[in-house]
């Protein structure tokens, strides 16, 4: 099922590790995983399939394998290339599946988008069963803490004139789609006596799968998310709603009080004995800062001194997925892969791929 | 408490004017403190049962419950039916929900949990900690039909019990042979001399029972088409694989122009919800659906089950069967076979019973190549309880035979040429004597819709069209 889209995940000209992948899509991430997920252009993906089963996907690359679509770099390397057959078949899958184009501008992290989708939909429903004075009903079977929230919400909505408000943002949201999808879209919407429209009914293109549709609704809510986030004043019962659904963000606080100190001149060490970090956790905080944040918002130039740059630049050619922290290396000091790693992301960053 | 008490609690607190049949004897026995074991059909008012305990007593309802996707059907009926204290803890939840429900335990009135999630050290102690109204165990028939196999933690369950002080039991199925129901009941051996066990004829008489063998497959599928159009819907088609529910709907809906949507296990819960919900209003004609559609649906006017596949044995097929004519009018089972259709079934016996080579090879050679996840779990769990290879090897082999065993009915059902209702009674140990005679056929000419007055009358008329947003959220929030 997940087949066609993980064939577009995989590159005929960068060699890309099939662990990797697996833990962006499942959202099992460490400092390496992101990295290669910021070198593939992947992490928009972060999160995209919680649920993904590893045996599952293994036997997926391995099908590829075996029906000639990726080739292994090496044995045992766990890279893949795409095989000429393999970048049609990626080629054939764009063409006839759906192809993301709100997720990617992302600002905040799929995780609060598919909060978001989810607390929408049950609070929609109540809204509609509500505008009809009905209490007997199925609700929406979503996770605890979005049914918890939208509980909180509801009882907070007591004595305003809720309908009106909803029908208003949800109005103005649908204005900016095309007039089609907006159709398809609260066609989808469960409310008083109306079951909503799965896949099949929607009179989407006929090439799509189940995958697709997730793809499809998820994106439209990325996009609805940029556009709640573009008016953070709106104060209407759907813009409260979604703040509350607003939970986590690109950077943890640790993480962020980490590049703040840093920033304002505190050395690692110091921010290691003052809040009893390991040494390498500071140095993981500001990796992962890096690979996050935009290039402006992280303080390069602290790290990548001229005489740093200097002398990686002398030791360093070529494709950057094929440095060598080897090559560089003068001593036993951890302090120098971080700088390594660091002058790769900040080098991606400036648009530098393959 | 008096039988007028009961009623009155039944009326007042849930509407209904009587019980339906078997209800009160079984409320009754469990006011009484006794341990009880009831045998009902689908759609006998199963779920009213555990309600209205938690209406009489104070404590928590704990139900333990096999699938992830009931579970949440049950949650959702009974906040339909008003019930706000009710929550499902299973594998879907954070560790941070998990904590949150384990630490407010006393604040809900109904628990569904899987058998997994209940084996946990910390859900135990938490249930320790507070009063357990009663402890029910629904679709109790699993732990001796599939439980084996796929579930290690089934077999906990009598051991869980103890541990949580035996609170009273109330295990539920709507299939169980005598030999099921010894078998159920002899696991819980310490509270065993004090059961009441309760079972209802596992006839439905408004249900017609109709079998065809057909000479090979594309003939089934012709005449698949065939009947879905001649027969009174609302229906429900039976696969074995959620490939063939999902292709064969595309493919009823182009050929009959009715709306035929595919149901499994393996869709997310909002699309679950959709097909579900757009068939209990009647906008669906024909559900094709694996086993896992139907345990929490309760549609009366299910007006036939057509199994394209067999059953894995005839307590299954009676269940699935059991969704046609719940509102007590004329229904029908149909049940077509191909000879070889048993081949799948026997497969997925295969597949899900580890053979001897690869539990040797797995116990004795570390190998892993030949086993699943869940076998291993399996197999560990028994190398715990101290048993050696060749037992292991035992236990799965006899269980191998009881499964094809099992099947083996169902096969001799599809290859029957009379006595339909007959088989089926006698199976489930029920006197056969008062059986009705005229209720059955066998054979693709045998039985016409109209001797039945279930001859399809509307064309589809509700076929699905998107219409413009504007007009949707008029519907939506009540707008004129």
């Amino acid at each position: 099922m997940v087949n066609a889209f993980l064939i577009t995940l995989f590159s005929s000209v960068q060699a890309r590790r099939q662990r990797v992948i697996f833990g962006l899509l499942k959202r099992r991430l460490t400092v390496s995983t992101e990295y290669w997920g910021l070198r593939y252009n992947l992490l928009t993906y972060v999160g995209l399939f919680p649920h993904l089963d590893q045996q599952v996907f293994n036997q997926r690359i391995t099908q590829f394998v075996e029906q000639g679509l990726l080739i292994e770099i090496g044995t045992d390397t766990n890279q893949f290339l795409l095989t000429e057959k393999g970048l049609a078949a990626k080629q054939a899958c764009q063409a006839q599946h759906y192809q993301i184009k709100y997720m990617t501008l992302a600002t905040q992290p799929l995780s609060n988008v598919r909060d978001f989708q989810q607390a929408f939909w049950l609070a929609n429903q109540v809204v509609s069963e509500s505008s009809y004075q009905n209490k007997r009903y199925y609700p929406l079977q979503v996770d605890l803490q979005t049914k918890n929230l939208v509980k909180r919400w509801y009882q907070k909505m007591y004595k305003r004139d809720i309908i009106s408000e909803w029908v208003t943002s949800i109005t103005e949201f649908l204005q900016q789609l095309p007039p089609i999808t907006a159709n398809q879209l609260a066609a989808t919407w469960v409310g008083h006596q109306i079951p909503g429209f799965n896949l099949e009914q929607l009179g989407l293109p006929t090439s799509w799968t189940e995958i697709d549709f997730y793809l499809w609704e998820l994106d439209l809510f990325a996009y609805w998310q940029q556009y709640l986030s573009q008016k953070q004043d709106d104060k209407q019962a759907l813009g409260i709603l979604w703040e509350l659904t607003q939970r986590q963000s690109f950077l943890s606080p640790s993480i962020r009080t980490t590049v703040q100190q840093i920033s304002q001149g505190t050395s690692m060490t110091i921010i290691s004995q003052q809040r009893h970090l390991k040494i390498g956790t500071v140095r993981e905080h500001l990796l992962t800062a890096a690979i996050r944040l935009p290039k402006q918002d992280f303080p390069y130039d602290l790290f990548l001194t001229t005489y740093v740059v200097t002398y990686l630049q002398s030791h360093l050619v070529g494709n950057i997925d094929e440095w060598q922290f080897a090559d560089v290396r003068t001593s036993n000091d951890p302090l120098e892969f971080f700088l390594f790693r660091l002058y790769e992301i900040y080098l991606t960053k400036r648009g530098e791929r393959p | 408490m008096t039988q007028i008490d009961l009623k009155k609690v039944l009326q007042k607190k849930f509407g209904f004017e009587n019980f339906k049949i078997g209800q009160e004897e079984i409320l009754k026995s469990l006011m009484a403190k006794q341990s009880t074991l009831a045998v009902l059909p689908t759609g006998g008012g199963k779920t009213l049962i555990y309600q209205m305990m938690g209406a009489l007593r104070p404590g928590l309802v704990v139900i333990v419950t096999p699938l992830l996707s009931l579970m949440q059907d049950q949650v959702a009926r009974l906040n339909y039916l008003g019930e706000k204290q009710v929550i499902a803890l299973n594998s879907n939840l954070t560790f941070q929900e998990k904590q949150f429900i384990l630490n407010n335990l006393s604040r809900y009135h109904f628990i569904f949990v899987s058998p997994e999630t209940l084996n946990q050290e910390p859900v135990k102690v938490a249930l320790q900690q507070v009063m357990i109204n009663l402890m029910v165990i629904d679709e109790a028939h699993t732990m001796v039909t599939w439980g084996q196999d796929f579930r290690p933690d089934y077999l906990a369950l009598p051991q869980i019990h103890a541990q949580l002080n035996e609170p009273q039991l109330l295990l539920l199925t709507a299939t169980a042979t005598p030999n099921m129901m010894q078998e159920i009941v002899a696991s819980f051996h310490k509270t065993s001399q004090n059961w009441f066990i309760y079972q209802q004829p596992v006839d439905r008489p408004n249900i017609f029972l109709h079998n065809e063998q057909l000479a090979n497959e594309s003939m089934k599928k012709q005449r698949l088409k065939v009947l879905i159009q001649t027969v009174q819907g609302p229906g429900i088609v039976y696969f074995t694989s959620r490939k063939l529910a999902t292709s064969m709907a595309e493919w009823l809906s182009n050929e009959t122009g009715l709306n035929v949507v595919a149901y499994h296990a393996g869709m997310d819960a909002i699309s679950r919800y959709r097909v579900q919900q757009q068939f209990m209003q009647g906008d669906i004609d024909v559900i094709t659906a694996t086993s896992a559609f139907g345990m929490g649906i309760d549609k009366e006017d299910v007006r036939f089950v057509i199994h394209y596949h067999l059953s894995n044995d005839l307590a299954n097929y009676l269940q699935e069967i059991g969704r046609a004519g719940r509102d007590g009018k004329q229904a029908v089972a149909i049940l077509l076979y191909v000879t070889g259709d048993e081949l799948i079934q026997f497969n997925l016996i295969d597949q899900s019973i580890p053979s001897e080579f690869a539990i040797r090879d797995y116990l004795d050679r570390d190998g892993k190549t030949k086993v699943t996840e869940e076998q291993i779990k399996l197999l560990i769990e028994y190398r715990h309880q101290g048993l050696t290879t060749t037992s292991i090897i035992k236990l799965f082999t006899d269980r191998k035979q009881l499964r094809q065993n099992k099947l083996q009915h169902m096969i001799d059902y599809a290859q029957a040429k009379t006595q339909l209702r007959n088989r089926i009674s006698q199976h489930f140990g029920n006197d056969t004597q008062h059986l009705p005679q005229d209720t059955e056929s066998v054979g693709v000419t045998a039985w016409q819709p109209e001797s039945l007055n279930l001859v399809r009358q509307e064309t589809s008329g509700h076929i699905t069209k998107v219409s413009e947003w504007s007009q949707q959220l008029k519907k939506l929030f009540n707008l004129q």
